[in-house]
């Protein structure tokens, strides 16, 4: 679960494993690059493709920044 | 009394924890009752601490401090801590009035999630001029002050009849506070606002602008600031879901402890709201009759009744209801489909046909403005 000012989202599969690797440690890079490795069996450039539009939405609701 | 079935009742999302109504400020569109709160009969730091654990235990996750003025109260950095505790992300609510370096510490040692803070107008005199307090170059400062924390920061502004016409510089001095979120919130008419509606109340040719910069600034501050704005609900076609449905989703409990559905639901007559002090809100949340008299659509009159929107916008606002109409059980009259539509088109006409009276002029000072236009509203009190 994620709470911001005025709402909560709830996270589950593979955007709650993007979003527990925000750590403000891990860059943008090294975030694909293990998910890329974890789901070893999808295509990376897709897996590099759908979490680049999750994060664009995550930073425009200001839940993350990168 | 009838019996209101409940078929499928969640727990409330979000406790609004109004902790005191005295404030510093005096702004014409105060959302707060016409009779405020007492400060003899404000809730302690032990009664809000309890209401904090039954809010987390009720499953709500959020508590918005809010009042009057938060920071009215000595105890806020206690408040803030007790609601962490209980598991709330808390959020802020202030004019930031009464906020020093020290004080701010506090809060963000207290764990705070989130502050927002009100700014009235981008120009300082007229900004002042509309909360009826020398508060404006103040926020600023402490705008400053609070960036220099991690911590999630919203500027909300309030805008009207006075100060729509300058819109985009509000927005450019709003984008130089540097916040994460902005709220741009058309006042709503209820409490000193609806007094005040006559000078408040914009014109269609400036909500039709507005919208049109509202739009061209989330395009261009996308991913940098987040706008949220909503459209007065005079100028819309459809009411506004107002709490997200009666006894839906908020909770309120007011600076004397009584809970409340919304910020106005005092002005309903013949009713009784509960109080923290004699009752738990899970048992306000689920049995109170206050909480179940409009909860779901068994109460609904028509044209609602058999409405297509009717689970989009539940009939709308109950007290604009009581206080347009006189009925709290009638359709919003903001509906275009309310058949007291006519109150609200009148109100629109009014507006419109006056386009007099709009915005400070230039050059004149805080106490110059508030002598040139004395008669144009009423400020908002203190509470006894």
């Amino acid at each position: 679960m994620v709470l911001y000012p005025e709402g909560a989202i709830k996270l589950q599969g593979t955007g709650r494993e993007v979003l527990e690797r925000c750590d403000g440690q891990r860059s943008f890079g090294e975030i694909i690059a293990e998910l890329q490795k974890e789901f070893g069996t999808t295509d990376p450039e897709k897996i590099r493709g759908d979490i680049s539009a999750f994060m664009e939405q995550l930073q425009r609701r200001r839940i993350i920044d990168y | 009394m009838q019996n209101y079935p409940i078929t499928k009742l969640s727990s409330p999302l979000a406790l609004i924890a109004e902790v005191t109504h005295r404030c510093p400020l005096h702004c014409v569109y105060c959302s707060n009752p016409v009779q405020l709160a007492g400060t003899e009969s404000e809730l302690s730091t032990g009664d809000w601490t309890g209401v904090f654990q039954q809010a987390g235990k009720l499953g709500m996750m959020h508590a918005h401090i809010t009042g009057g003025e938060p920071l009215a109260r000595t105890d806020v950095a206690e408040l803030v801590s007790a609601a962490r505790t209980a598991g709330l992300y808390t959020n802020l609510i202030t004019s930031g009035i009464g906020l020093n370096d020290h004080r701010l510490a506090a809060l963000m040692g207290a764990g705070v999630d989130h502050i927002q803070i009100s700014f009235q107008d981008s120009r300082e005199e007229a900004a002042n001029w509309i909360a009826g307090a020398k508060a404006h170059a103040h926020k600023i400062e402490l705008s400053r002050a609070i960036r220099k924390y991690k911590v999630a920061f919203t500027v909300n502004l309030v805008v009207h009849r006075q100060n729509l016409d300058h819109l985009e510089e509000m927005i450019a001095f709003i984008e130089q506070l540097n916040a994460d979120r902005v709220e741009i919130a058309h006042a709503q008419y209820y409490g000193w606002a609806l007094a005040n509606r006559a000078a408040l109340m914009p014109t269609r040719e400036q909500v039709e602008k507005g919208v049109a910069i509202v739009a061209e600034a989330e395009k261009r501050l996308a991913g940098r600031i987040r706008i949220d704005s909503v459209i007065p609900d005079y100028y819309a076609k459809y009411p506004k879901a107002c709490m997200g449905g009666w006894g839906q989703k908020l909770m309120l409990v007011n600076p004397a402890g009584k809970v409340l559905p919304c910020h106005a639901a005092e002005v309903l007559p013949q009713m009784t709201f509960e109080n923290v002090r004699e009752r738990p809100l899970q048992w306000i949340w689920e049995e109170s009759e206050s909480f179940q008299r409009f909860r779901g659509e068994s109460w609904m009159p028509e044209p609602c009744r058999s409405c297509d929107h009717r689970a989009e916008d539940f009939g709308g606002c109950r007290c604009q209801a009581l206080l347009l109409t006189g009925d709290a059980a009638a359709t919003d009259p903001a509906c275009s489909l309310a058949p007291k539509h006519s109150l609200i088109e009148s109100a629109v006409r009014e507006s419109n046909a006056d386009t007099s009276g709009k915005g400070a002029t230039g050059g004149s000072s805080f106490v110059q403005l508030q002598q040139q236009n004395a008669a144009l509203w009423t400020y908002r009190t203190n509470p006894g």
